[in-house]
């Protein structure tokens, strides 16, 4: 009796966690590859019917899915040439010894605790052709040249959701290179002073070196949240124009539930999960053996 | 030198913060003015009149006060639900010898590499089977289990770390598991607890995809479909009210922030850095 005990207690505490976690995320996630190999049109009464490979045929032959996954490259992408820069160089700016670097530390973070959606339809409207805010200061700059509609030309439109992408979060990646850059130790610089080193010279044998750790954590989260990018493209662009926006998330949205194709949506969702599964674990063991070595 | 290198970086950083703050302010002027008001590309003018009127219409036509209610009861219960499952759970991973702890520890981990997107059709399909559609009690079940496995992660990372001589010795005392969960232990891991708080309530308030899916009752909009809904009515039709229900959605996140600033930012990043 006494050493049946630990287990009920353990059961009782744990199982209310653990049954609900398994409904939620077990139990779809396997419905959802379960699914993605039958077609459904979303009614409930209409059965589900069985096509084999049908739907991953049909995902892998739309030009969109490709784009799609293109676009997810340049979030990629913009996370090392645009965020990474800046976030970095704002995070030496507010562990330095600045006055008012805690102004500069607020009004840097700011937008990254902001609702994802108002801060998307805010930018919307900053972007628009006519009356854009965004336009306002190119032609009080005088480059009205370049005024457009940024978010309606399909050439464009990617990068630029992608930059208020790097707008949104280049605070909350300032905040985890900095919690980086305060663990190395002062004596360090002083030392490095001693032996003549300037302030360049520090950054590239110090700082960045011993940033190594926080850069892996960084380039993991780069590539596993563009694979989540979602909201942005969702509220600012819809996936347009011409589809030329869309992400595989956004993709599996309209599939389903514009298009009634819930069979090639579960697919996409299959496609997202593995891809997701795959470079988490792929990328630990990468950072992991180049740590060993 | 110094000083001209000082000047570089007070004016890098005030042009970013002008960057970064100045869209944020613009669209604040914005809510007072009308249309012409906004198009008249005077960039820094502030409204010729204060036209108070768009934050009426944004609460008589796009009901922001009852969006705005509506996702802090999202949030708060829904947090309250992670907390209080990702806490009972916590407790068992980290306390107990048990040998299926790695793998149940695992099994919830692997929530956090799943983007919960891949899963919208079998859940709506699930709540459909339910007639769960439009149900306050669903969705703040349905937010809570989504935030469970960062919960866990943080709380039981967190619990590892605390002497287990407390456990023996509040044992010797006649301290049963509940009370010594909830009196004892919770209180030492509230860093993690906390943190795990602030970072579900967030994520939760400005859920977009859950509600677009899952709701489709006007009086039960978070505040996402509030305005997606409201713009798509009006659009740039009536952009003034459209800024002032914008502003009236950012308003509370920035006071929850400003309130508590370093809560907030070590919440944020060490809940990210650990994803």
């Amino acid at each position: 009796m006494a050493k049946r005990r630990p287990y009920l207690i353990a059961a009782a505490f744990l199982l209310p966690a653990f049954f609900l976690y398994t409904l939620v995320y077990v139990v779809p996630m396997f419905q959802t590859a379960y699914m993605s190999f039958f077609t459904w049109n979303g009614i409930k009464s209409v059965p589900l019917e069985f096509v084999g490979w049908q739907n991953y045929n049909e995902m892998f032959h739309k030009p969109e899915f490709y784009r799609s996954l293109k676009n997810i490259g340049v979030f990629i992408l913009a996370s090392f040439v645009l965020i990474l820069p800046i976030a970095f160089t704002f995070a030496l700016i507010i562990t330095s010894k600045l006055k008012g670097k805690r102004f500069f530390k607020v009004a840097f973070f700011m937008p990254s605790i902001l609702p994802l959606t108002a801060v998307g339809l805010m930018w919307q409207f900053l972007l628009k052709g006519d009356g854009g805010l965004v336009n306002a200061v190119i032609s009080a700059l005088g480059m009205s040249s370049l005024t457009r509609d940024w978010l309606g030309e399909p050439a464009i439109a990617i990068y630029v959701v992608v930059i208020v992408n790097a707008w949104i979060y280049c605070g909350l990646n300032m905040i985890i290179f900095a919690s980086g850059l305060v663990a190395i130790p002062e004596d360090l610089y002083e030392a490095a002073s001693l032996d003549g080193a300037t302030g360049f010279k520090k950054l590239k044998y110090i700082t960045i070196p011993l940033m190594q750790e926080t850069i892996k954590i960084f380039s993991i989260l780069a590539v596993t949240q563009s694979l989540r990018v979602f909201g942005q493209i969702f509220v600012m662009t819809n996936g347009g124009p011409n589809g030329a926006t869309d992400v595989p998330t956004t993709l599996l949205y309209y599939e389903s539930f514009k298009y009634n194709n819930f069979g090639v949506g579960n697919s996409i969702g299959t496609f997202i999960i593995v891809a997701a599964l795959l470079s988490t674990v792929l990328l630990n063991q990468l950072m992991n053996t180049r740590d060993a070595r | 030198m110094t000083s001209i290198r000082r000047l570089g970086v007070y004016s890098f950083s005030a042009i970013c913060s002008l960057v970064l703050i100045y869209p944020l302010v613009f669209s604040l002027l914005s809510s007072f003015k009308d249309n012409t008001g906004i198009y008249s590309s005077k960039i820094f003018a502030l409204p010729d009149v204060w036209l108070w009127s768009n934050f009426k219409m944004a609460f008589t036509d796009a009901h922001i006060h009852y969006a705005v209610l509506n996702s802090f009861l999202y949030a708060i219960a829904g947090t309250v639900v992670t907390l209080f499952l990702g806490t009972m759970a916590s407790y068992v991973l980290s306390r107990f010898n048990l040998k299926i702890n790695g793998f149940v520890y695992i099994y919830f981990i692997l929530g956090l590499m799943i983007p919960v997107f891949s899963l919208v059709i079998p859940i709506s399909r699930m709540i459909g089977s339910i007639s769960g559609f439009n149900n306050y009690f669903v969705m703040m079940v349905l937010y809570g289990v989504f935030e469970l496995p960062l919960a866990i992660f943080l709380i039981t990372g967190f619990m590892k770390g605390i002497h287990k001589e407390i456990d023996e010795s509040a044992l010797m005392d006649g301290c049963g598991p509940f009370r010594f969960l909830f009196q004892i232990l919770a209180p030492l891991a509230m860093p993690a607890i906390s943190t795990a708080g602030i970072l579900a309530f967030f994520s939760i308030y400005n859920d977009l995809l859950w509600n677009v899916i899952l709701i489709t009752d006007r009086d039960m909009y978070n505040i996402s479909m509030a305005l997606m809904s409201f713009v798509g009515e009006r659009g740039s039709a009536q952009m003034g009210p459209t800024f002032a229900s914008i502003m009236l959605t950012i308003i509370p996140t920035v006071v929850v922030y400003l309130l508590f600033q370093e809560k907030v930012e070590g919440g944020l990043s060490s809940g990210a850095v650990k994803a």
